[in-house]
């Protein structure tokens, strides 16, 4: 069985008015605040763009999911752009999938080809 | 030395009083009749060591006796209060201090001093709570007549000041635990009550289908993540599998709402995804919990004339579940579509399936799915090669064995992540 899973990071890069949040390790019950509270430092101002990266994410379940609709929905009230980096076959990738909530989302635009 | 004894036959009310108020208090540290403790065996080793005498006692002055807490260098472990000198030293503020036990007129003809024991040299210091009340003495003893130093006297009050300590300590610890574990009992109690509303008590009778419900709980002070329940309706049998987003009682809450909303849906005629439908805007539309969703697989089952089960599925983001066939192959089961209780836009769909006599469809929260397939893997494949060889047998069985991977998970794991529940239902060969 597995051990305890890989520790969960976030890691903020910023380029003008673009955010690129990578999350790592596992998003659940436990960490799914902590990125909630990251996302909300990060929007200012309208015009302000964020990309969530959950390509390192090793683990994401229903709780986790609870913190990317949490975001989606923050950042709509602020009018900020918006977009996750799940490429294909990832668990946040399937997660969505199950959750059927993919078409819900925007994605990166490098990634939708 | 001038101070007489004190004569505990003869006294006041206010004495009385004084000493029922003494008694409360070493009855109050719960300390009488205890297993011997490191600290305070190490305190009388300490007393014994630096004040160069063979015997160091920590003693509690109960109502008829002298009882030893840490006996060094006795293997006494109480002596009545007649002829025990703690019970007299324990009436006096300050350090009682006896140098030659056989000239003090205190103690010459205490059967301690003329008896066996051999008593010279005694010194003690009374163990003072914060309210001001001797409950007992720490005192050091020697069979040679001894003097005491101002240097002696301040180590011996120290020691007696580190017993209060740790008294008052390992009351406070035990105190808090009752606390802790009075408060766990009510969580528990208040969780079972709970459950009870949000799961059947017992499954109705269902000519026909042969049902075996599973519910497992990984944290039982946080109730409320996954419910089951199963309905018979004009319609025909409901069987719903669900998790709602989150724990405690706010999702409790949540639980409840869509599991009666449902009940009340199947009151009239209804279809699974039509059912998800108005249960998607129930929720939507609920003030008292913004943002709280569920997942819900929702089926219908009716029994053919042959024996045949009709099943109709919709899933609001609930993993698929899945029909096991004569053959041992299994099928995804239903289509995806959203989370319930979230999207107002959202919408479900029917995809209908046939369980000829003796397949099964299993349905199941991600917290089993994730137990059986081990942590953070994703997919079913671990689950689909465990049902498998179970083609044809009993629900009760195919329940036994998802049961048991479970516990074996739970094991490896040291518990469950998540609850998990599940429903197995097979149509009756």
């Amino acid at each position: 069985m597995t051990g305890p899973g890989p520790v969960f990071r976030v890691a903020t890069a910023l380029d003008g008015d673009a955010a690129r949040v990578q999350v790592y390790g596992e998003l659940d019950i436990a960490t799914g605040p902590e990125l909630v509270a990251n996302v909300t430092q990060l929007l200012g101002d309208p015009g302000k763009r964020i990309v969530m990266d959950l390509l390192a994410a090793t683990f994401v379940d229903s709780s986790g999911l609870r913190a990317l609709l949490d975001c989606r929905r923050l950042a709509r009230e602020r009018g900020v752009e918006y977009r996750l980096a799940v490429g294909t076959d990832t668990p946040a990738a399937k997660l969505l999938d199950v959750a059927g909530v993919t078409a819900y989302f925007d994605y990166e635009v490098s990634e939708n080809v | 030395m001038t101070q007489t004894p004190l004569r505990p036959d003869v006294r006041s009310n206010h004495e009385d009083n004084r000493e029922d108020a003494r008694l409360a208090a070493v009855a109050r540290y719960e300390i009488l009749d205890t297993p011997a403790d490191a600290i305070f065996d190490d305190i009388t080793a300490l007393a014994a060591q630096l004040l160069h005498v063979p015997v160091a006692l920590i003693t509690l002055v109960d109502r008829d006796r002298i009882w030893f807490k840490s006996h060094h260098g006795t293997a006494a472990q109480q002596v009545d209060r007649e002829p025990g000198l703690c019970a007299t030293a324990v009436f006096q503020d300050e350090p009682w201090i006896v140098t030659d036990a056989l000239a003090d007129p205190r103690t010459r003809e205490n059967s301690l001093v003329t008896g066996e024991f051999g008593l010279r040299f005694y010194a003690g210091v009374p163990l003072r709570t914060h309210d001001g009340l001797n409950i007992g003495m720490l005192c050091v003893v020697d069979f040679v007549p001894r003097e005491l130093t101002e240097h002696g006297r301040s180590t011996l009050r120290r020691l007696a000041n580190l017993v209060m300590s740790a008294l008052e300590a390992s009351l406070i610890t035990r105190r808090r635990y009752e606390a802790e574990s009075e408060q766990r009992q009510h969580a528990e109690a208040v969780a079972t009550a709970l459950q009870r509303e949000l799961l059947p008590a017992t499954l109705p009778p269902t000519p026909g289908l042969d049902i075996e419900a599973r519910y497992h709980v990984a944290n039982c002070e946080q109730v409320g993540g996954d419910f089951y329940d199963v309905l018979d309706s004009d319609d025909g049998v409901a069987l719903v599998v669900g998790d709602v987003c989150g724990k405690g009682r706010e999702a409790a809450a949540v639980t409840a709402k869509a599991r009666w909303a449902l009940r009340t849906l199947m009151l009239r005629s209804w279809t699974p995804a039509g059912a998800l439908d108005d249960l998607n805007q129930v929720l939507v539309r609920g003030e008292t919990t913004p943002d709280r969703y569920c997942t819900v697989a929702l089926a219908r089952a009716r029994v053919e004339p042959g024996g045949e089960v009709a099943l109709t599925v919709s899933l609001g983001g609930h993993p698929r579940p899945l029909a096991l066939r004569a053959d041992g192959t299994l099928d995804h089961v239903g289509r995806t579509a959203p989370i319930v209780g979230y999207f107002p836009d959202a919408s479900f769909l029917d995809s209908d399936v046939t369980l000829a006599p003796g397949e099964s469809v299993i349905l199941f929260t991600d917290g089993m799915l994730e137990a059986v397939q081990g942590h953070g893997t994703g997919g079913d494949d671990a689950l689909v090669a465990l049902l498998a060889p179970l083609a044809g047998r009993p629900a009760a069985a195919l329940a036994d064995h998802l049961d048991n991977a479970l516990r074996h998970s739970a094991l490896c794991d040291g518990s469950l992540h998540d609850d998990a529940a599940y429903l197995v239902v097979r149509a009756a060969a």
